[in-house]
């Protein structure tokens, strides 16, 4: 059930209305969580709530088991392992290696269609598995690397695992952090129930208004035959998709954590203003945070990370951001997206260059511009439907033509005015301003409360044709 | 100051709320409606006498409320689809709907667009057919009370409370019609949007030998299928002549031999809003026409209004049908 739906609405009144007495015992608290979010996720395909359950119990036995038999742990943290990364390999990769495997044996002068003989349900991706894989994952890895203790009630472990703010799109919440909070009762205050309130309304406003007036442009552009051959229309578009992607993403991400504090839980922020970033290590330390950093607590400082020498850590890091462009989807498009970025990286620890254009004057300015040009041109890998799409415009934007004629469609004018919208909303973060310093203390309450309003109004009467959460493919 | 900002910021939100869905324009209110109409269309299954077939060109422009003012008592379904096509999937879907012990008619409305490869791939029509079952409740049990949210752009908002220009109207009906118009009465804009649409997109032989076959098919089932080419402006008709490969007397003398009946609304009177879709009148003025055409072809009582049902609408602009 998506945040952006009636029955949404109604399910989270219910659930808040129920809460305030569940949560006085453990118990109570546990199971209400998992019930809840079992309807929760059941509410796309009823079925799917038995891969969740199995991945789950997997991981809560092999980590139990670590416990009892500690000289065998290392064999349980790989049946936790084989159990999360076989079912994301058969419902999220099956049809990508079917076709790998085609087109090397193509390649070697053989003919192999393994894609023909698939089971149908392999077809089906199961929403949200990369998330509760991961978040699994997590917990076990934990367990067996000794930072944290299994969990012994079964309710406590999945109502972990499935709680339903984050369960489909995230952020990831890691084990150690979420365990200890589920364990005891935490009452809310007005405060954090503001605070809450605060990431809902802006969360929603970011999904609804911007992340879904801006669609259906980017959707028209990438779907344009023949594709428009103006420079500046791409630049717009893939400007458009960039900042879709950030607020359909980041206001979801708002929104489960605004839920969670109304639950009395802390998720980490997921999205700290990345397009603000001077330099691509900094954008990746701000953007889907409890990816990059699951990423490089589990993959890339196992590698070695850059402990190991230069080149090692050039190589560990290129793999990391490849495994990172597939998690994403299992498509080639996905997987050059991390390169590209993986390229951009090695080009920044090797020059320096963001250190040197800093010390210039405006060279803070000149790093932004450069970061977000590399990181639009990184997000046409990710939002081509293929390669060929991918090169054709960025060969486009390259040229930087002064071609005009495209088509100027209301969709096109109401995406380039939320384009706008968005780059200032970044830019006022870039720009240090406070708005805090404007008014007294009592004056600025009453002034967040009028913007909280103004929020829901807005997402109300402005709100865009309701689009799945981008994320839910992953 | 309370200390409870969440219940202020509520109470504040749901203030504005009603005070904005009260003052704005009626014209803003037609999400909810649109989202009912195309669910409906799609997943209702009610049977009808008559099915109509083809794109927006047909949707639009043909409206059953007019034609029953001519065929009384004969139900009528509008079943076009934005960008739709005459592919297998929608004939299929049309005879469907198909009441087996009515009157068994199907009118494809033929467009060259209609027969073009892009077009077959029906994506509203899938799109609509592929809803969860919740967004179908959804769209046809709670919609109808929702009007009063109903959300718009900036762009909209401003041009509607504070623009002279000639603002784009539209209408859902239940029977598959959505009618059309400018207000007040503005130019059709550039058909520069429309050049587009046939490159490397031409009309596919293969659609129409499947139309051709079908109608075969059809015929020998007895079921009577008409087909006419929705009128438009010149200068469609022009761009169409000139770009998609469509050659309508060919079809039409193709149409016939395989059974089916052509009906001929090739005629002065009708007006376009955007140079491809008639307007509301003229969709009515169409309608009647095609009505009096196919009744007579049958020998059905015709029933006529008091007024000339079938006169050009004033203003008229050149013939675009042919």
């Amino acid at each position: 059930m998506p945040f952006n739906s009636i029955i949404f609405l109604v399910f989270a009144a219910l659930f808040f209305a129920l809460w305030p007495l569940a949560k006085r015992t453990d118990n109570g608290r546990w199971v209400t969580i998992t019930a809840a979010s079992l309807v929760f996720y059941g509410w796309w395909d009823w079925r799917f709530i038995f891969l969740l359950l199995g991945a789950g119990l997997n991981d809560y036995a092999t980590a139990r088991a670590m416990a009892a038999w500690p000289s065998w742990k290392r064999w349980f943290l790989v049946a936790s392992l084989a159990g999360n990364l076989g079912a994301l390999s058969v419902f999220k990769y099956a049809g990508f290696i079917a076709e790998s495997v085609g087109l090397l044996a193509a390649a070697a002068g053989h003919s192999i269609d393994l894609m023909s003989r698939l089971p149908s349900f392999t077809l089906i991706l199961p929403i949200g598995i990369s998330f509760f894989t991961f978040q699994s994952m997590s917990y076990t890895i934990d367990v067996y690397r000794g930072h944290m203790k299994p969990v012994t009630n079964l309710f406590h472990f999945f109502a972990f695992l499935s709680m339903f703010p984050q369960l489909v799109a995230g952020p990831i919440v890691r084990a150690r952090v979420l365990i200890p909070q589920l364990a005891v009762r935490r009452d809310t205050t007005e405060e954090s129930r503001w605070e809450g309130m605060k990431l809902v309304a802006g969360g929603y406003f970011k999904k609804v208004v911007i992340a879904d007036n801006l669609a259906p442009f980017v959707n028209t552009a990438f779907a344009a035959v023949p594709a428009p051959e103006s420079s500046l229309y791409w630049w717009l578009a893939v400007g458009a998709f960039a900042f879709q992607i950030l607020f359909d993403f980041g206001g979801y991400s708002d929104i489960a954590r605004g839920l969670a504090k109304w639950m009395g839980f802390d998720f980490l922020v997921n999205f700290n203003h990345p397009y603000t970033s001077t330099s691509l290590r900094e954008f990746w330390s701000r953007w889907h945070i409890s990816l990059s950093t699951w990423f490089r607590d589990y993959v890339y400082i196992p590698l070695g990370g850059s402990k190991k020498g230069e080149a090692r850590g050039h190589v560990n890091m290129w793999l990391t951001m490849i495994v990172s462009g597939l998690w994403h989807g299992a498509a080639f498009h996905f997987l050059a997206w991390g390169a590209v970025h993986a390229l951009f990286l090695s080009a920044e620890r090797i020059t320096g260059w963001p250190e040197k254009l800093k010390k210039l004057p405006g060279g803070s300015v000149l790093a932004l511009v450069t970061v977000l040009f590399q990181v639009l041109i990184a997000w046409v890998f990710f939002r081509a439907q293929d390669m060929a799409q991918a090169f054709a415009i960025i060969g486009t934007m390259l040229e930087f033509n002064s071609r005009t004629g495209f088509p100027t469609t209301e969709a096109f004018k109401v995406g380039v005015l939320y384009l706008s919208l968005g780059l200032a909303m970044e830019l006022f973060h870039f720009s240090k301003l406070d708005a805090r310093k404007w008014f007294s203390p009592t004056v600025y309450r009453s002034v967040e409360v009028a913007t909280v309003a103004v929020l829901i109004t807005l997402s109300v009467f402005l709100r865009g044709a309701g689009m799945q959460f981008i994320y839910f493919q992953f | 100051m309370t200390r409870n900002r969440v219940f202020l910021a509520l109470v504040l939100a749901s203030t504005l709320i009603v005070l904005i869905g009260l003052l704005r324009p009626d014209a803003m209110r037609t999400v909810s409606r649109e989202k009912w109409f195309w669910t409906w269309k799609t997943h209702s299954d009610r049977k009808f006498d008559v099915v109509f077939v083809g794109d927006s060109r047909t949707y639009r422009g043909i409206s059953p409320e007019s034609m029953t003012d001519i065929l009384q008592g004969i139900r009528i379904l509008n079943f076009g689809y934005s960008s739709g096509s005459l592919s297998a999937l929608m004939l299929g879907e049309a005879e469907r709907r198909l009441d087996p012990a009515g009157r068994r008619i199907i009118v494809l409305g033929v467009t060259p667009s209609s027969l073009t490869p892009r077009a077959a791939r029906d994506e509203q029509y899938r799109q609509e057919k592929n809803r969860t079952s919740s967004e179908i409740i959804e769209n046809l049990y709670l919609s109808p009370f929702l009007t009063y949210f109903d959300p718009t752009t900036p762009i909209r908002f401003f041009e509607e409370i504070g623009s002279r220009k000639a603002r784009f109207r539209e209408a859902f009906y239940e029977s598959g019609w959505v009618a059309g118009w400018k207000e007040p009465a503005g130019p059709p804009g550039s058909i520069g949007v429309f050049a587009n649409d046939f490159t490397d997109n031409a009309v596919s032989p293969m659609l129409v030998d499947n139309v051709l076959r079908q109608t075969e098919a059809w015929t020998r089932e007895g079921i009577r299928v008409y087909a006419f080419r929705p009128p438009t402006s010149p200068e469609m008709t022009d761009l169409e002549k000139r770009l998609s490969g469509f050659d309508e007397e060919t079809f039409r003398q193709r149409f016939t031999r395989a059974g089916g009946v052509w009906v001929d609304v090739a005629r002065a009177g009708y007006r376009s809003y955007d140079h491809s879709h008639l307007d509301k009148e003229s969709a009515e003025t169409l309608s009647r026409l095609v009505a009096e055409i196919i009744g007579r072809s049958m020998g059905e009582p015709l029933v006529f209004p008091a007024q000339d049902s079938v006169s050009p609408s004033p203003g008229a602009a050149r013939p675009g049908g042919a």
